[in-house]
């Protein structure tokens, strides 16, 4: 049997993080105190629901949330991995006071 | 018996701390170059890791953050095999920027 190849879910995996981003932040306003959990919760809610998808994976998440303020910043990732069969999504999500940005990174095994 | 992540990491720690170190060491935060370095980072450590060990694939992301008036936060979450893969967290810093470095290593 051919083994699935990550491309075949990205279209669904940005669809399920886009609302999982949405459902936690959308009418947050950036707060020192609980940005920590706010990442941990959303990188551990996105792993939750890439498994549901698919178990045919490992994933890597991450997820940065940047105060909108007086400093640039930008983000790069290069990957060593099997073209065929590993992919992944990148997410930029905004409101009026922070700016998310969640890396996935499906690696089949 | 197949290898860990966590049998090189601190190697891992050491090669990408001095890569970032001589390539942003004496520079300073430039809008205009900033996109070029963070990929030619994280194309350089993957090289790197690739001739350290090749029975891992890598994934490795690298963000440039001017220092300013705005707060940052980062984390990770993976679902992986928890003997054999791993990952490394590097933060670094000048006068101008901050560097942070994620580099995860799964095994297949």
């Amino acid at each position: 049997m051919q083994q699935e190849s990550f491309s075949a879910l990205k279209n669904d995996v940005n669809s399920r993080a886009q609302q999982t981003i949405n459902g936690l932040l959308g009418n947050k306003e950036y707060n020192q105190e609980e940005v920590p959990q706010w990442t941990a919760h959303l990188s551990e809610e996105i792993v939750k629901s890439l498994k549901e998808l698919s178990s045919n994976f490992k994933y890597c998440v991450s997820c940065v949330i940047l105060q909108k303020g007086d400093a640039g910043m930008h983000m790069s990732s290069t990957c060593f991995w099997d073209s065929n069969l590993d992919g992944s999504v990148a997410i930029k999500w905004e409101n009026n006071s922070m700016h998310c940005i969640v890396n996935i990174y499906g690696i089949a095994f | 018996m197949q290898e860990s992540f966590t049998s090189f990491k601190d190697d891992v720690n050491q090669k990408a701390n001095k890569a970032i170190q001589n390539f942003l060491g004496s520079r300073e935060y430039s809008q205009d170059e900033v996109q070029a370095w963070t990929a030619q980072l994280s194309e350089e450590i993957v090289k790197m890791l690739k001739d350290q060990n090749s029975n891992f694939k890598y994934c490795v992301s690298c963000v440039i953050l001017q220092k300013g008036d705005a707060g940052m936060h980062m984390s990770s979450t993976c679902f992986w095999d928890s003997a054999l893969d791993g990952s490394v967290a590097i933060k670094w810093e000048n006068p101008s920027m901050y560097c942070i470095v994620n580099i995860y290593g799964i095994a297949f």
